[in-house]
């Protein structure tokens, strides 16, 4: 009986009981007034912010002194190496309404960053990550927009080797960019283009199309592309876009293809990569773990700029049958060779109109 | 070194020859090399980039007038030809360059004029200098101060698309063939260049603010801060807001016909904006043609916290005015808010309440209670119009370096048709003002011929008209909300606060319509008023509509539409009757005077009677 009675609280407690109870008070009222009390309290701190705003506003307008819009003081003295990991930065990513003060040619987005690159983002090399101690650091680093590091630095022991493409925007393995497709689309079917322009309508203007997004925006390929997607196959109009495109496309293959090359038996995802060396990084292991499988010194120029079949093959890349010619030949590799080494050497007649 | 000499010059040749499209400009092949974006390396300092990037389109599309040179006009040409390249010497940018144009004799060309011009102006070496050290030395050792203003000058494009351009350098070539030699695309882009800077209005500025807001610079020069007292102004808000045909510094500190680069100081009796040219420079044939020479005296660069005149005296006024009127709103609508979030309730509430229902369930009583006629709600809704049209248009321009500002702008097509709605808006609410002022005397008439009273008497008891009694009611509510006094103040059809919102439409629509006029039509004004009272105008405009908006946007939106009692809306504007919670709360008087006039027994005497 005593313990019936030390327990009847908890009976009295009886959830059940306590929603029943609720019910019969009106649940729904209750509820109604706390979302009505909920609702006026929102209201006053909105008031009360208004308020507040309103006076430091006025406050500040006329006895502070003002500030100059962060837009109109966004000139870069120089371009920064710590500018390169920010995306946002006019001149990198985004275009910028003029250069930075200390350099005079005009830059357009001229930088494509490449945020799954695990050497540099991880924090150890910087986005151009040639410096004083590479012979030629400039023409180093102007490869790192289409090639990841292991394709110099971890060559592959059997030539020539097959090489693939990783986007920059995904990480992810895909086809060869539409910039190479297109080149070589142009040379292959030169003969059809002047021959049958409706059956090579559709894969040229579609290629071109992705080739301008990869780009991101080129207003002459995009005149281009009007002017073919405008006109009658075959028309005057058309021919003249075409032959144009023929001409000029090669100018625009400078390497920003928003992908790069990899070799085919390295890991797939590039987010893989990343992952895994920015947590060594910040172990502090990274140094051995990373560095064991490259080789002492990176492969050199005429490992793939070469005559002979060399390290890359240029076609199997994807590249056109001119180009590979073109990156292949033994006047490119010597002169790599020579820059590369540091070898002066000069054109007698620079500056002579020749 | 001569077997290598003959390697590269095949290479040169293979180089170009492997290219489809030869770039005409490009005949020293660097391109072949420094197209390459990429082409860059991080300098000694491990901090600062250099690039080597050109871009070629520059050259190959003429996108400039330094596409017409070589690359050796600028780098020595005995230092670039070697590889790697040794230059040792920086770009002088006064030396002399060849233009070099297809069909055409090579024609010298210097820099050495705007050299000399740039000495006698306020722009010296020494200043450019000075300016770069205090920078914190973006350029690095020998580098031409001319880069801190300019980089590869471009050619405008006015708008027009390269493909656009065709048809009238394909016509200019007609004649410009063999036999009247002239490169016409260059020719073309060049003229358009000169007729439209190729620079938006928001990059000449930055160029200027990047000294003339420098706290260093400004101090070393004994200066003020230009930019920012520019960008108050109307000028430097439509730079803001990307109007490419804004008054940006050159416009003004430079005459029309000069060289930029002769730029002098307020001192001098050449410059323009000496006060005794600043007249002529403000009336300049593309500026403001047709205004008086008052104009001068507006302030372009108005800075309150600096010029403590006139002009300071009115944003303190002003910030009085805002506070001591909008302050009591806020804080009455704020304890109104406490008063459901406690649950304190007025002990009649209850009573009156039933008795709305009752009276609402009849015509008669439903009449009774109309508070807007057809006609009145019409003319707020035309209020409603062009006030949100007005803020929309407006307040972009006061906020014009907020980021939501050109959005909205952009939403009216730009700044000049948001200019004109917002002129247009204004012109109809002073009309709307007008045609509410005719309305009130005809309804006056109307009563004062019903009632047979005197027109003061008639006008005295107009029901919008604020009375003492509204003052006792408004003192007795803040009291109540205070929870100073027990019982809430019973007001009528309209209550005080909606009276004095009443009066602030009328005030407001006066200063605002006013000081609108003079600034719209600013060429009448400054020929017969001083200049400055554009500025006072600009000011009291400015002021009074962040005044209206507080009071609209906030106080009038919750209690129209965002107070508990009335949310989602309340319907009394567009059927006229008020929704049962705001009669109940705010127009208990009417209630009753409805109930007498009805013959409905209010429910506390039904109580005591029963």
């Amino acid at each position: 009986m005593g313990n019936k009675n030390r327990f009847r609280w908890m009976v009295k407690l009886n959830p059940w009981r306590f929603v029943r109870l609720l019910w019969q008070r009106h649940t729904w009222e209750l509820a109604g007034k706390l979302v009505v009390k909920t609702y006026a309290l929102a209201i006053l701190c909105v008031l009360a912010l208004c308020g507040y705003l309103s006076v430091h506003y006025l406050v500040k307008t006329v006895f502070y002194p003002p500030v100059v819009p962060p837009q109109m003081m966004e000139w870069q003295g120089t371009l920064n190496v710590a500018a390169l990991r920010q995306v946002q930065v006019p001149g990198v990513e985004q275009p910028a309404a003029r250069a930075p003060i200390s350099h005079y040619h005009g830059v357009n987005s001229w930088f494509q960053p490449d945020p799954h690159n695990g050497c540099t983002q991880a924090g150890c090399h910087d986005p151009l990550p040639h410096g004083a101690k590479a012979k030629v650091p400039a023409f180093a680093n102007f490869h790192v927009t289409f090639l990841t590091c292991q394709m110099c630095h971890q060559p592959p022991a059997n030539h020539p080797a097959k090489a693939g493409w990783i986007s920059t925007e995904t990480a992810a393995a895909q086809e060869v960019p539409a910039i190479l497709k297109l080149l070589a689309f142009l040379e292959s079917h030169a003969d059809a283009i002047k021959n049958d322009p409706a059956g090579t309508q559709t894969e040229m203007t579609a290629l071109l199309q992705q080739t301008i997004t990869a780009l991101g925006g080129d207003a002459l390929l995009d005149q281009l592309l009007s002017e073919l997607q405008g006109s009658e196959p075959g028309s005057p109009v058309w021919r003249r876009a075409a032959t144009m495109l023929a001409d000029e496309l090669p100018q625009h293959a400078r390497g920003e293809y928003r992908a790069k090359l990899a070799w085919a038996d390295q890991p797939e995802t590039y987010t893989q990569q990343f992952d895994e060396l920015s947590a060594l990084a910040r172990q502090d292991k990274a140094d051995k773990r990373i560095h064991a499988p490259l080789a002492a010194q990176p492969a050199a120029c005429v490992a793939c700029h070469d005559d002979k079949p060399g390290m890359l093959d240029f076609a199997a890349a994807g590249f056109s049958a001119k180009r590979s010619a073109y990156l292949s030949s033994l006047e490119v590799a010597r002169s790599m060779q020579q820059i590369r080494e540091g070898k002066p050497f000069f054109f007698p007649n620079l500056g002579e109109g020749q | 070194m001569r077997s290598t000499t003959i390697a590269f010059w095949i290479v040169l040749a293979a180089l170009l020859a492997a290219t489809p499209v030869v770039r005409a400009a490009d005949t020293e092949g660097c391109l072949q090399c420094h197209q390459y974006r990429g082409l860059s390396r991080v300098d000694e300092d491990g901090k600062s980039i250099r690039l080597f990037y050109v871009d070629p389109a520059y050259y190959s599309l003429a996108l400039g007038p330094h596409a017409e040179l070589k690359c050796t006009d600028c780098h020595l040409r005995d230092e670039v030809r070697m590889f790697p390249h040794q230059v040792k010497t920086p770009v002088d940018c006064t030396r002399e360059c060849h233009i070099d144009r297809p069909n055409e004799v090579e024609r010298r060309f210097r820099h050495d004029r705007v050299e000399t011009l740039l000495g006698k102006s306020v722009h010296n070496l020494d200043a450019l200098q000075t300016a770069n050290k205090l920078l914190g030395s973006p350029l690095r050792q020998g580098q031409s101060t001319c880069l801190l203003c300019h980089d590869e000058p471009a050619f405008s494009r006015g708008g027009i698309t390269a493909a656009r351009a065709e048809a009238p350098i394909g016509r200019c070539n007609t004649c410009h063939d063999e036999n009247l030699p002239i490169d016409t695309r260059q020719f073309y882009w060049h003229v358009m260049a000169r007729s439209k800077p190729a620079r938006s209005s928001q990059d000449m500025v930055r160029v200027c603010a990047m000294c003339h807001s420098n706290p260093a610079i400004l101090a070393k020069f004994n200066l003020p801060d230009a930019t920012v007292s520019y960008l108050s102004s109307f000028h430097g808000k439509s730079t803001l807001l990307g109007r490419e045909d804004a008054a940006t510094c050159l416009d003004c500190h430079v005459t029309q016909t000069r060289n930029v680069h002769a730029m002098l100081g307020p001192d001098s009796n050449l410059s323009p904006v000496n006060l005794t040219n600043l007249p002529d420079t403000c009336r300049q044939p593309a500026c403001h043609r047709a205004a008086g020479a008052q104009l001068s005296s507006a302030a372009v660069h108005l800075d309150l916290t600096r010029t403590h005149g006139i002009e300071f005296f009115i944003a303190c006024v002003f910030i009085g005015l805002i506070v001591f009127t909008f302050g009591p709103s806020l804080l009455m609508t704020i304890l109104k808010m406490l008063e459901i979030v406690t649950g304190r309730g007025d002990p009649e509430e209850h009573e009156h309440h039933h008795l709305a229902v009752q009276l609402l369930e009849t015509p008669a009583g439903r009449a009774k209670l109309e508070r807007f006629t057809v006609h009145q709600r019409l003319q707020h809704w035309l209020l409603v119009i062009c006030f949100t049209t007005l803020v929309l248009t407006g307040f972009p321009i006061k906020f014009a370096g907020s980021a939501w500002a050109g959005w909205v702008i952009n939403l009216f097509g730009g700044l000049g048709s948001a200019r004109r709605l917002h002129h247009y808006a204004g012109a109809v609410l002073i009309l709307g003002l007008a045609y509410h002022l005719i309305y009130i005397l005809f309804g006056l008439r109307r009563k004062q011929k019903a009632e047979g009273k005197g027109f003061i008497h008639t006008l005295l008891n107009l029901p919008m008209m604020v009375t003492p009694k509204d003052m006792m009611e408004m003192n007795g509510l803040m009291l109540y909300l205070l929870r100073m006094k027990k019982e809430r103040p019973v007001a009528g059809r309209f209550n005080p606060e909606e009276k004095f919102e009443y009066i602030g439409v009328f005030w407001g629509s006066i200063v605002l319509g006013t000081t609108g006029t003079l600034m719209w039509f600013n060429a009448w004004t400054t020929k017969h008023l001083p200049g400055r009272i554009l500025t006072i105008a600009m000011l009291f405009h400015t002021m009074e509509a962040f005044l209206a908006l507080l009071h609209v946007g906030v106080v009038h939106m919750v209690s129209v539409i965002f107070s508990p009692g009335v949310f989602p809306m309340s319907k009394a504007m567009f059927t006229g009757q008020t929704p049962v919670g705001e009669l109940v709360e705010a127009h208990a008087g009417m209630l009753m005077d409805a109930a007498q006039a009805t013959g409905t027994t209010h429910p506390a005497t039904e109580a005591s009677h029963g």
